[in-house]
């Protein structure tokens, strides 16, 4: 008798367990199931849940170590950025939530960084205020969304306390790796950015795809699939729609492949959201690589 | 630590107990209020009448940024749960999760399922199939079940 198994034998699931799922599988025969297993296993890649979901800065020749061997183009945009003063990269973590803990944390920083801290903290505070009325109107429930709120105004409120605040860069950088705060001030900027675009319809409806297959979806559909969830990446709608319901301007770096040319003013492509993205105007910078959020800045010295 | 999460269950739970929906019933677990037992009865007009339906909800540490899990611990014969007592139903599934989603619209969504099977997105094929081509068939064996394991 050998004791060699049937190989047939070996590819059908005992009773009760979950089949093997490889390259070999009908695709056609997975369950809901299967498919709801596999794609949670997509959004806890290993690599990216084991990352901080915001980490400390690095400096910008780090990201450009990691396409030295890559497309010049890409060279050139980073080297562009690192004359102009762009040093410091703040990485997020990879997990669909990266715009919106990219926001944030810039949000803060730029509050920290402003000549009056607590003056901006007071105007961040008042514009967050000023988007709650949409998001009531919604239909979401008040009692949920302040309680997702609640540690992004607790934060802007340590700057505005009287006094000497405490806030540093590690202090928000601190706060905001604590997985509970961080994850519920993703869901209210989701909420946020979700009420904004439903009570702008006209002004979105134009604009809103689905990702995958590309059709219009009706501002109802995107906001359910495409806002609300978490893990959800954000593209330009949500971008705009987050920029203008906060009052904050935003410009995006791309680090894409094309070809803009080596004047200098031109080399990145910028794109941008909000009222005032000018200097002057302080918005908030981050840097995309497809399918990817950080955060650059200029580092500040601490004032002597 | 979870602090949020805790609150959160708490309040749904509260919600819940306070005004509970029509035909279903929330107990949370003595020792461990994140796990739940609900009891739903089964809508008039359809196989599932009178029937007793009992679910068990757990509430992982990462509620409400991830979904609770569902599962039916009464067997039924229905075309979105399967005989291990998964059931499938759009806004439990992760990629479609919103943490806004409160109990009270999860329940009444399992209940309308219940009540208005969806044939498109099954769990066990063959009873859809029953379902749309032989309903007589499929509401027979559904009431058989029924008066077997939910009474």
């Amino acid at each position: 008798m050998s004791e060699r198994p049937d190989p047939a034998a070996t590819q059908l699931p005992a009773e009760g367990q979950p089949r093997v799922i490889d390259e070999n599988t009908d695709l056609s025969t997975l369950t809901d199931q299967e498919i709801m297993k596999l794609m949670e296993g997509m959004d806890h890649q290993e690599d990216q849940m084991n990352k901080p979901l915001i980490s400390t800065p690095v400096p910008l020749s780090v990201i450009r170590q990691e396409y030295e061997k890559g497309s010049t183009q890409i060279l050139k945009k980073l080297d562009w950025l690192a004359e102009n003063g762009w040093d410091q990269v703040w990485r997020a973590r990879g997990d669909g939530d990266c715009f919106y803990r990219s926001f944030t944390l810039a949000y803060l920083v730029r509050v920290l960084h402003s000549n009056d801290s607590q003056l901006e903290a007071n105007l961040a505070y008042e514009n967050i205020q000023r988007a709650l009325p949409a998001m009531e109107h919604c239909g979401f429930d008040k009692d949920l969304y302040e309680e997702f709120l609640d540690p992004l105004l607790a934060l802007i409120r340590s700057f505005a306390e009287e006094g000497e605040s405490t806030s540093t860069e590690y202090g928000i950088v601190q706060s905001l790796q604590d997985p509970e705060r961080s994850n519920c001030i993703v869901v209210a900027l989701r909420l946020i950015t979700s009420s904004y675009i439903r009570t702008h319809s006209d002004l979105f409806s134009p604009f809103l795809l689905s990702p995958t297959t590309f059709l219009p979806l009706s501002t109802d559909d995107f906001c359910r699939s495409e806002v609300e969830p978490c893990g959800k990446e954000a593209d330009h709608a949500q971008i705009m729609a987050l920029a203008e319901a906060l009052n904050v301007g935003i410009r995006i770096a791309y680090l894409d492949r094309s070809d803009l040319g080596s004047e200098a003013d031109s080399v990145i492509n910028w794109v941008e959201f909000g009222k005032d993205t000018s200097e002057q105007g302080r918005p908030l910078t981050l840097l995309y690589r497809p399918g990817h959020y950080d955060v650059v800045t200029k580092d500040v010295l601490p004032q002597v | 630590m979870a602090s949020t999460s805790t609150r959160r269950i708490q309040k749904e739970l509260g919600d819940l107990m306070n005004s509970p929906p029509k035909g279903i019933q929330v107990v949370p677990d003595e020792d461990n209020f994140q796990i739940w037992t609900i009891t739903i009865t089964g809508p008039p007009n359809t196989p599932y009448h009178k029937g007793k339906f009992k679910l068990t909800a757990d509430f992982t540490k990462d509620y409400p940024f991830k979904p609770p899990v569902l599962l039916f611990k009464t067997k039924m014969y229905h075309p979105n749960v399967d005989s291990d007592g998964n059931l499938c139903i759009g806004l439990l599934k992760t990629e479609n999760w919103k943490p806004a989603t409160k109990m009270s619209g999860v329940l009444q969504a399992i209940y309308d399922l219940i009540e208005t099977p969806n044939p498109d997105d099954p769990l066990v094929s063959s009873i859809a199939e029953q379902y749309t081509t032989d309903r007589k068939g499929f509401e027979k064996k559904a009431a058989e079940y029924t008066s077997k394991y939910a009474t």
